[in-house]
């Protein structure tokens, strides 16, 4: 196992230098796909620029870091210089190995909810088990993926800063598995300090950390809602340290308004694979807060429904969580489908009762084909227009979407089978379960 | 939930794909081919018509009709190139008499320099020189914010294309005309340029500031503002019987129909009738033999789009979103009428009165269009559906395979653990509707999907390796003594077979290690028909002839290859692959060029000259791939041939 994971990682690393020495790295950060106003490296340079004159990065228009964030890469940029995509491909490396515990942990817990359940499940369910001996590749995959996934390979070449976030991401995720309140809440933060959305992972955070501390029994007593209450505590007291302290360094609140506001309010609307772009140059300026409470409200508002559909699979409720905002958020780009994809084979187990991967993988390699194409005719050439590239923007969040879907689907439906059998049956005939 | 979530539609669907697939793959070629082309004929395209309203053709009177005026400069400009070439060798553009006749007008003239060479070490990168001469003459009323270009190319005696003199002159009275008068909105820059496109490319490049490797374009003295539009002049004749409009660009862009609408517009206007590829309209579009017309007409038009080569020095307009069109002049002897200088200016000048009445650049209109004839045209929402049924068989067949895969590894897999002895599942008895989850899972073919992933692999390094091997070609040609374009030819055969020989080497050396395994044929090809469908999809917005020409000639043999026992159908299949092999294509595409352009009907000339200009042609694709970015040697080294081979190993795989 040691020799793969090993040969796994060095490859993925030596791809990643290899290609840095390339010109790509220089052609993909202009790549709207790949580089958001967020996370893209060429604000990056131009807010450092800015600090290091001495005026606010945030008067202007183009930086949108946050200030411990900035003050962080103005620290390794002194240190490395121009070598810092060494930088980017260290934290690349940490990320796939945070993601590789993730799965260790996950299947663990897997077979430890498992044998848990085992009890209620039906007999001939056996089929549909988890078994050690199938996740004995799964941490391999994940590492794999990560590292070989054209959409991570590219973020990391055009030095994307979201790959600090998909770090503080996977590490909350590796904490909650782990149980460690104090970190998983540390780096919810971190995360949700980062890019803001983050911070709807507290409740499956909660949720895990709870069912981890209170006995089986005692769910509904007080108990679980003081772990609960803590963990919510500890998250937004860090969160609120994290922007505290900023605020002690800045000096104002401004950059609050050219973060987080800068995300809530979308004024840019450069096109980028996500579905806010389009909608908000089409629309009359007076429509425009009610429509962005909507989209908005929308990316937060599946964790209530999810939450209680999926609240005894709090990993599996993150997960779905991730993929969400990987969706719906205000400036996506590839690097976040970059993280969710890589864990995908967590769920392995439940692949047999998805219906739709094949056309969801083709969608997506479609989409990653077309969009530059589509790009080009519209941007360079003239001769296409906007909605060449919003169709292929659709088509990919319908892909995201269509995953997603599928996925919770085959999840609960092997929970359904795991408790029913697999061949159900109504009064002594076979039925047929239909979702409706 | 619908189609994909409803088990038993869905069971459906699956059912009809695995069963008819065959049927439906032959219908959906036959129709989609039909279809496609009986878009030509009349009562299925539209009748052109004017978007853009700004633009307002033919609305003003001509002012520059003066016959002499050209005329003198024509008589100028031969006497200045007689006396150039008595006292110089080689001969150039005549750049200071061009200089001076545009400054005596009182427009800014500048004159810019520009080296060239050839990529690859072609001709030992010898550095050539050109020069081209503009004068931009300022508008009165506006502040040089943007401009419309009138250009010429310069071709010394001797050019294998017709001269273009009575083009230059044509401008250079235009200019004249066009400075006595007060109307002018935009900037009219007047361009002369050497060495056809490569001056043009030059000149722009040196105008947008972007930087070419191999043409090294001086820095300009003047500029104006963003450039509207462009028009070029192809003029031969003093007299001429009509202009052949020449709109097909780099990569297969096209301008804007409005543009090309108000040039045919104006030469009606003129008692001229335009004609596209050279042909006229027929008199009756809608018999047979208008059809017929219609169909080559379009098809003309497609052949010149799909090589991606510019037909004329405007193609390079379009990369930069500048919309140009050619005015090209043709003469036919004992014609019923001649149209003179004045008639030409007349068209010229309409059309630059009606860009000087933009407001936008143009946007209204079409910029994906096909013309069958010179007032009609079929737009991509007319072409994309037959094309799509012709490209769907590629989807269904892929689609059933994938299928079958699937059944198949669940069926094994329900073997198995039955004679395990385990416990199994249902769902090989029971209901049908249970297997549809399973049978399309990702699973079981998910393990074998990496058995086709070394083929894939292997046929991406073959690709690679044939986009950076011609230097190579040319080095060794070099040390034979043989030309480029010889060394080149034969790199490309070499390529072929190496890349053709691994998959065979490969398997044997597979079946002497007793490894039966290898990629599974029909999961090998379901993956190579996505490849294909996907760059289908992906060419056929980029160029819709090359992937209408790609699909039409590919679809049929890739559908039909499959590893047998039989050697009659190997042979068969072999034969098939290597005619529609990149290479075979351009030589199949040379012999059509040979015979339907160069009339040639002998064989035993046929042929051999056909092998000339596949040499010709594959040279000329590299040097347009590095000196204009003309895309289409690295696509079809990168791309189409790594796909084709995809399919050549598909006939190694072991057949069930």
């Amino acid at each position: 196992m040691a020799y793969p994971m090993l040969i796994t990682v060095s490859a993925g690393i030596i791809l990643r230098l290899w290609l840095h020495a390339s010109t790509l790295g220089e052609w993909l950060s202009d790549k709207n796909e790949v580089s958001t106003p967020l996370t893209s490296w060429k604000r990056v340079t131009e807010g450092l620029a800015l600090y290091k004159a001495g005026v606010s990065p945030y008067s202007g228009d183009i930086f949108h870091e946050m200030p411990l964030m900035l003050r962080f890469l103005h620290y390794i940029n002194s240190l490395w210089g121009p070598a810092i995509y060494i930088v980017f491909v260290f934290t690349d490396f940490v990320t796939a190995i945070v993601l590789e515990r993730i799965a260790k942990h996950c299947g663990r817990h897997l077979l430890v909810e498992q044998k848990k359940n085992v009890k209620t499940f039906s007999t001939d369910a056996q089929k549909i088990l988890v078994k050690s001996s199938d996740l004995r590749y799964t941490r391999l995959q994940v590492v794999a993926i990560y590292l070989f996934n054209p959409y991570s390979v590219i973020t990391c070449l055009a030095k994307s800063t979201a790959i600090f976030n998909n770090l503080a991401i996977a590490l909350t995720i590796l904490y909650t598995l782990k149980g460690k309140r104090s970190k998983a809440c540390l780096s919810l933060a971190v995360a949700s300090y980062i890019s803001m959305y983050p911070i709807m992972l507290v409740v499956p955070t909660a949720i895990f950390i709870a069912r981890q501390e209170v006995p089986e029994k005692t769910w509904t007593s007080s108990l679980t809602y003081g772990s609960i209450m803590q963990t919510l505590l500890c998250s937004c007291s860090a969160l609120s340290f994290l922007l505290y302290y900023s605020y002690c360094l800045e000096g104002s609140w401004d950059f609050i308004s050219s973060t987080y506001g800068f995300i809530l309010s979308v004024p840019d609307l450069t096109p980028n694979i996500g579905i806010f772009w389009y909608f908000f140059t089409e629309m009359f300026e007076h429509f425009r807060l009610f429509f962005l409470c909507v989209f908005q409200i929308n990316v937060f508002i599946y964790t209530v429904p999810l939450s209680i559909k999926l609240r005894d699979h709090p990993v599996f409720l993150m997960y779905t969580l991730i993929t969400i905002m990987a969706i719906f958020k205000s400036y996506p780009s590839y690097a976040d489908a970059s993280l969710y994809l890589a864990l995908l084979p967590l769920w392995t187990h439940t692949f047999s009762h998805m219906r739709n991967s094949f056309i969801v993988a083709c969608m997506f390699i479609a989409c990653s084909v077309l969009a530059p194409v589509q790009w080009y005719l519209w941007i360079y050439a003239g001769s296409a227009n906007a909605n060449f590239y919003f169709a292929i923007t659709l088509v990919y969040a319908t892909a995201q979407i269509l995953l997603l879907t599928d996925l919770i689907f085959a999840f609960l439906r092997r929970e359904y089978d795991l408790v029913h059998g697999l061949k159900p049956q109504v009064n002594g005939q076979p039925a047929q379960v239909v979702l409706s | 939930m619908g189609l994909l979530s409803n088990p038993k539609t869905r069971q459906k669907l699956m059912n009809v794909i695995l069963r008819y697939n065959n049927k439906l793959c032959f219908v959906c070629y036959v129709v989609g081919l039909c279809w496609f082309l009986a878009l030509a004929y009349t009562p299925f395209n539209a009748k052109t018509y004017f978007s853009e309203n700004a633009l307002l053709p033919g609305l003003v009177k001509s002012n520059a009709h003066s016959d002499s005026g050209a005329g003198n400069y024509l008589r100028n400009l031969k006497d200045e190139l007689r006396l150039s070439k008595e006292t110089r060798k080689q001969q150039s553009i005549p750049s200071s008499w061009l200089e001076a006749q545009l400054r005596q007008l009182g427009l800014d003239t500048y004159v810019q320099n520009f080296t060239f060479k050839y990529p690859v070490g072609i001709l030992k990168g010898h550095a050539y020189q050109g020069q081209n001469v503009y004068g931009i003459l300022r508008a009165p009323k506006t502040a040089s914010t943007e401009a419309i270009v009138l250009t010429a190319p310069f071709r010394p005696g001797g050019s294998p294309r017709d001269s273009t003199s009575a083009g230059i002159a044509l401008m250079l009275h235009l200019a004249k005309s066009f400075r006595r008068h007060t109307y002018w909105a935009k900037d009219i820059i007047f361009l002369i340029t050497e060495h056809e496109e490569i001056g043009i490319q030059a000149w722009l490049n040196a105008y947008h500031h972007s930087h070419n490797d191999y043409v090294l374009a001086g820095e300009l003295q003047g500029r104006s503002g963003s450039l509207q539009a462009a028009l070029c002049l192809e003029i031969a004749h003093e007299e001429i019987t009509r202009f052949n409009i020449k709109l097909e660009g780099l990569n297969g862009q096209l301008p804007n129909l409005d543009l090309v609408n108000t040039a045919m517009q104006l030469c009606r206007d003129q008692g001229m009738q335009p004609t596209l590829q050279k042909q006229t309209d027929y008199w009756d579009p809608k018999s047979y033999e208008g059809f017929e017309r219609a169909l080559k007409t379009m098809l003309l038009m497609m052949w010149n789009m799909a090589h991606g080569t510019p037909t004329g020095n405007h193609g390079l307009f379009h990369q930069y979103n500048v919309e140009a069109v050619t005015l090209q002049s043709v003469r036919i002897k004992n014609s019923r009428r001649y149209f003179s200088f004045s008639q030409m200016s007349s068209v010229v000048e309409g059309i630059f009165r009606s860009l000087n009445n933009l407001l936008e650049r143009f946007h209204q209109s079409f910029f994906f269009y096909l013309l069958p004839a010179t007032n009609r045209y079929v737009s991509i929402g007319l072409y994309m559906p037959p094309f799509a049924v012709l490209a769907l068989p590629v989807l269904f067949k892929a689609v059933a395979l994938w299928i079958s895969v699937s059944l198949d590894a669940s069926s094994q897999a329900s073997e198995e653990t039955e004679t395990e002895g385990k416990e199994k599942p249902s769902q090989a008895e029971g209901d049908p509707t249970e297997q549809t989850p399973h049978a399309e899972d990702a699973q079981e073919p998910g393990v074998t999907l990496m058995s086709v992933f070394p083929t894939c692999v292997l046929c991406l390094g073959f690709g690679l390796s044939a986009h950076q091997a011609p230097y190579y070609f040319i080095e060794a040609a070099r040390g034979f003594g043989m030309t480029p374009s010889e060394g080149l030819a034969l790199g490309a055969v070499s390529v072929h077979l190496v890349a053709m020989a691994a998959p065979w080497l490969l398997q044997r050396k597979a079946t002497e290690e007793g490894d039966s395994g290898g990629p599974n044929w029909q999961l090998l090809k379901s993956v190579s028909l996505l490849a294909f469908g996907i760059v289908l999809a992906a060419i056929s917005s980029l160029n819709i002839a090359m992937s209408f020409f790609l699909a039409v000639v590919w679809v049929p043999v890739i559908l039909l290859v499959r590893p047998t026992h039989s050697r009659v159908v190997n042979l068969v299949q072999f034969l098939l692959l290597l005619l529609v092999s990149p290479l075979g294509l351009v030589y199949i595409g040379s012999v059509v060029n040979e015979v339907v352009v160069e009339k040639v009907t002998d064989a035993a000339v046929l042929l051999p000259r056909a092998w000339e200009s596949t040499q010709a042609a594959l040279l000329m694709s590299l040097i347009n791939n590095n000196l204009f970015a003309n895309w289409t040697f690295s696509l079809v080294s990168l791309v189409i041939f790594p796909t084709w081979l995809m399919f050549w190993s598909l006939l190694w795989t072991k057949p069930l």
